[in-house]
């Protein structure tokens, strides 16, 4: 099949019929309409849509799909926000959500093993009921699943103390282009034999491989939390009091700043607890036994105070933790305060180049006439940069886009990456060319070739 | 398309309303969910796809009706609305049946069994078979527990009037639970119009606006509040939380002639029996059962008074398990795909587990319906004023 074929032969359609019985095989285009489109917000309208509920199925249509050519686009909640599960070239969209067993949460060997379609939050409280802990937090965890969350490496709150998803990924099974099935790593937390096709497959974005169970590394539950949130009245005051932090051996489980217009913006929808005259604020939460909890918290105060914070809240209970945390959440709801649209990166940057790359912002911003709203996991150098706009007002678009590439400009300047979690999909598919070389791309290539000959698997996507 | 548009806001496809919707969770099909209704629209509004309109809609409206996806959209969008404003634009056989089954009440529960074999997509008929014994107001549970005193709850002691809102279901076949309810309103010392001064309430309206069924809607919604004012705007006290909630939702209703804050006191005077309960002490009787779940209603939430009243009242014996699912009784859609109401139905079923002889409460009559037709062997359902002696 060519791909700007845009409909299945009818033989093509009735291999699906049969393999995928009754409501799992999807031809009608209203039927098929939001399999389509993904958080990222494109849309092409897929061939078909296929739901299987086990590996033996995968297998039957990859084998097919492989010897017809035709694309594949396995899709799990869609919430991905870069284009990840948009069929631009014509293709099968798998959706995993039929496959979301819990196979094992096993306590002796502190792992789970998991098919992709199960919930994070719901991997999240299975392990918790067996005082067992799976870190990564991404703030999509209750609406996103953890096969989407290991194909697109996602982040979260906790990866300061905790590290990412791909720290969490122990092994996997998957099926190749062609059918054949692969397993990688195991239960054992350690393992150095050949080439480490695990992490490979991690963060692929669907690129290579079909995943269709995880081994997962669990860790023993913390006892207890707590959590203090701090303004300043500059963006300096609050670096130098992270960096004070850092210095005095302290490591937090989440630390997060929130900046400028952020912090105006929060302060027209909501009770803040800082003054007015707040340009900055760190929120952090500190985990462990009840007893370090207490005592960490007790150092981490001390240290704050010698920094001169304009506002200092703690919370020691679940319910004043919430309350510190809801004023971070609202953050992406209080952005549009500041414009009806907005564009958003997730850059990273060395921490030791956060003060540059969080004022390069802000000029880049301020000189194109821009309301601009920082935020996100200062610990890990990690950026939410939302740009807002209006596209009604007629230029602001480009002025938008205009911002966007000079940041990524910036940020590649100062050593950093134009994602930290989110992935490139579509979306910034036109950036890697300046931030990987030719000869690693290369290798890319060949890479993908050796996976996936006829480039059937998410065709167009991530590097 | 702010103005033409049948959605208050573009949906940003952020998936967020996929983890509440009961229909996405009983049946894994992201085509049902309000995610994919909304992007239905879109399509079709927007010229982002080639779509049937018919089946579109169609699609689309396959909802529940439980409203737990506008609790979490950031963008304010929720599918039942949507749904009755599609209906609206289109009504179809469906609407008109549901509206029968409504309006029409007992009388009609007997050609209801006849018009469902009609329904094309009504190949079920075990469930309809469950759903009609359910509606029987002979199957109610036996009595256990006999109150000694009770006073009213802080907030409405005094001399406030109040009127007893008896609603369709309730009003038609199960005549006990306004009884006990009047019961409750007299021992409370709460007056409510009794007997030939009784007035002629409408149906509360949210049916009939979910099916899109408008004119009916507006026309339920101005004669309730006609009465209210008549009776000099008393307190609304409701037994079935749809009422509760669409009595509440009438207060939204722009085509009523409120006066300037009289849609809020409307609101605001809608309350639930139990709420209007305080202190209360109750002795049990040997039927009692050993174990007492608990269903919430999804019009109910977030803070369901009936559930809180009931923990106070039972202690103990009180488990409602997890009581987080939907029943999947769905309106419209218990006749457009009976299928999809049944998985959600067992979905919760399920999750409640419970245990062989438990009694099963809620204070929904259409939970009561749907939970009745739906139940394991040897679980019984009821609402909660059946119990009381
Ligand atoms: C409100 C909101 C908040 C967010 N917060 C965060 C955050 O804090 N951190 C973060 O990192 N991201 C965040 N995201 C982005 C998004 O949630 C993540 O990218 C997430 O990992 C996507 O998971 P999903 O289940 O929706 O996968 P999808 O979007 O459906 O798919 C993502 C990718 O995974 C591939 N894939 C899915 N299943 C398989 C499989 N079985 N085999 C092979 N490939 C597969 C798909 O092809 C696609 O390339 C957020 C998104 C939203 C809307
Ligand atoms: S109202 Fe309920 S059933 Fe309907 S789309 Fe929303 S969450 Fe789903
Ligand atoms: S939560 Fe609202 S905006 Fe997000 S996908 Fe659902 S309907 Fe659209």
């Amino acid at each position: 099949m060519s791909p700007s074929e845009t409909s299945l032969s009818s033989s093509q359609e009735s291999f699906l019929r049969g393999l995928f019985p009754g409501d799992d095989c999807l031809l009608e285009p209203e039927e098929k309409l939001i399999f389509g489109a993904d958080a990222g917000r494109g849309y092409a309208p897929p061939l078909a849509v296929v739901r299987p509920c086990n590996q033996g199925q995968i297998v039957e249509l990859l084998r097919f799909a492989h010897t017809e050519q035709i694309p594949i686009y396995p899709r799990a909640r869609g919430t991905n926000v870069v284009g990840d599960c948009v069929p631009e070239t014509p293709g099968i969209v798998v959706s995993t959500l039929k496959m979301n067993a819990v196979k094992a949460i096993d306590e002796n060997d502190f792992v789970a093993v998991v098919e992709p379609g199960v919930v994070t939050s719901d991997l999240q409280a299975a392990a918790e009921a067996k005082k067992l802990f799976y870190p990564p937090d991404p703030a999509s965890m209750r609406i996103s699943t953890i096969g989407g969350n290991v194909a697109t490496c996602a982040g979260g709150m906790r990866a300061l103390k905790y590290g990412v998803t791909r720290d969490y990924v122990l092994g996997m099974t998957a099926v190749l282009p062609g059918g054949e099935v692969i397993t990688t790593g195991g239960r054992a937390h350690k393992n150095v034999v050949g080439l480490d096709l695990t992490r490979l497959l991690v963060g692929s974005e669907g690129t290579l491989a079909f995943i269709t169970e995880l081994i997962i590394k669990l860790l023993p539950l913390p006892e207890a939390t707590a959590s203090l949130l701090v303004g300043y009245s500059s963006l300096e005051q609050a670096l130098d009091a992270a960096r004070d932090v850092f210095a005095a051996g302290i490591l937090p489980a989440c630390l997060e700043l929130i900046a400028g217009q952020s912090i105006y913006c929060l302060g027209q929808v909501t009770d803040v607890p800082w003054p007015e005259n707040t340009q900055a604020a760190l929120l952090f939460r500190v985990d462990g036994s009840r007893r370090a909890v207490d005592a960490d918290m007790d150092r981490l105060i001390e240290v704050i105070k010698t920094g001169s914070p304009s506002s200092l809240d703690q919370g020691r209970t679940p319910e004043a933790e919430e309350q510190l945390w809801e004023v971070r959440r609202m953050i992406n709801p209080a952005s549009f305060q500041a414009g009806p649209n907005k564009l958003a990166d997730d850059i990273a940057v060395p921490r030791g180049a956060l003060k540059e790359a969080l004022t390069g912002v802000e000029t880049i911003c301020a000189d194109i006439g821009l309301p601009v709203l920082n935020f996100g996991h200062l610990g890990d150098g990690n950026i939410h940069v939302n740009v807002m706009y209006d596209k009604a007002v007629p230029g602001q678009s480009d002025l938008a886009t205009q911002a966007k590439e000079k940041i990524l400009d910036l940020t590649l300047s100062l050593g950093g990456t134009v994602s930290g979690e989110h992935g490139i999909g579509l979306s910034k598919l036109h950036t890697v060319s300046k931030q990987i070389g030719e000869t690693e791309r290369g290798l890319m290539r060949h890479i993908k070739t050796a996976f996936d000959p006829h480039n059937i698997m998410n065709p167009g996507k991530a590097y | 398309m702010a103005g033409t548009s049948l959605l208050n806001k573009d949906c940003t496809l952020c998936g967020r309303c996929l983890q509440a919707c009961p229909l996405v969770k009983a049946t894994a099909k992201e085509e049902l969910s309000p995610r994919a209704k909304s992007f239905l629209v879109q399509a079709m509004e927007q010229d982002i796809a080639v779509l049937t309109t018919r089946r579109a809609e169609d699609l689309a409206a396959l909802c529940l009706g439980c409203g737990r996806c506008g609790e979490v959209c950031p963008q304010g969008l929720a599918a039942p609305d949507l749904v009755a404003k599609l209906r609206a634009a289109h009504p179809g056989f469906e609407g008109w049946l549901w509206k029968t089954w409504i309006k029409g009440g007992s009388a009609l529960w007997p050609a209801m069994a006849r018009v469902s074999g009609l329904v094309p997509n009504s190949s079920t008929p075990g469930s309809r078979r469950g759903m009609i014994k359910a509606l029987d107001g002979r199957t109610s549970l036996t009595p256990w527990l006999r109150i000694t005193s009770m006073e009213p709850s802080e907030g409405y002691a005094g001399d406030k009037q109040a009127a007893l809102f008896p609603g369709c279901f309730a009003g038609r076949t199960r005549p006990g639970w306004l009884a006990k309810a009047r019961d409750i309103l007299d021992q409370l010392g709460i007056a409510a119009p009794e007997g030939a001064k009784e007035p002629r309430w409408d149906c509360c309206g949210s049916t009939l606006g979910h099916a899109g069924l408008r004119k009916e809607e507006i026309k339920a919604h101005q004669h309730n509040v006609d009465i209210w004012r008549d009776l000099g705007r008393p307190l609304l006290v409701v037994v079935c939380a749809s009422c509760g909630h669409g009595l509440k939702e009438t207060a939204l209703d722009r085509d009523i002639d409120w006066a300037e804050g009289e849609a809020e006191m409307w609101r605001e005077s809608v309350v639930w029996l139990s709420s209007l309960i305080g202190s209360i002490h109750a002795e049990l009787l040997d039927n009692a059962p050993e174990q007492v779940r608990y269903h919430s209603p999804c019009h109910a939430r977030p803070q369901d008074p009936d559930k809180a009243f009931l923990a106070r009242l039972l202690g103990e014996r009180f488990s409602p398990g997890s009581d987080e699912a939907c029943c999947g009784l769905g309106g419209v859609l218990q006749l457009a795909a009976p299928e999809l109401s049944r998985s959600v139905a067992a979905q919760l079923w399920t999750a409640m587990a419970p245990t062989p002889g438990a009694q099963v409460l809620t204070g929904c009559s259409g939970c009561v319906l749907q939970l009745t037709a739906t139940a394991p062997k040897n679980t019984a359902v009821g609402h909660w004023l059946e119990i009381l002696a």
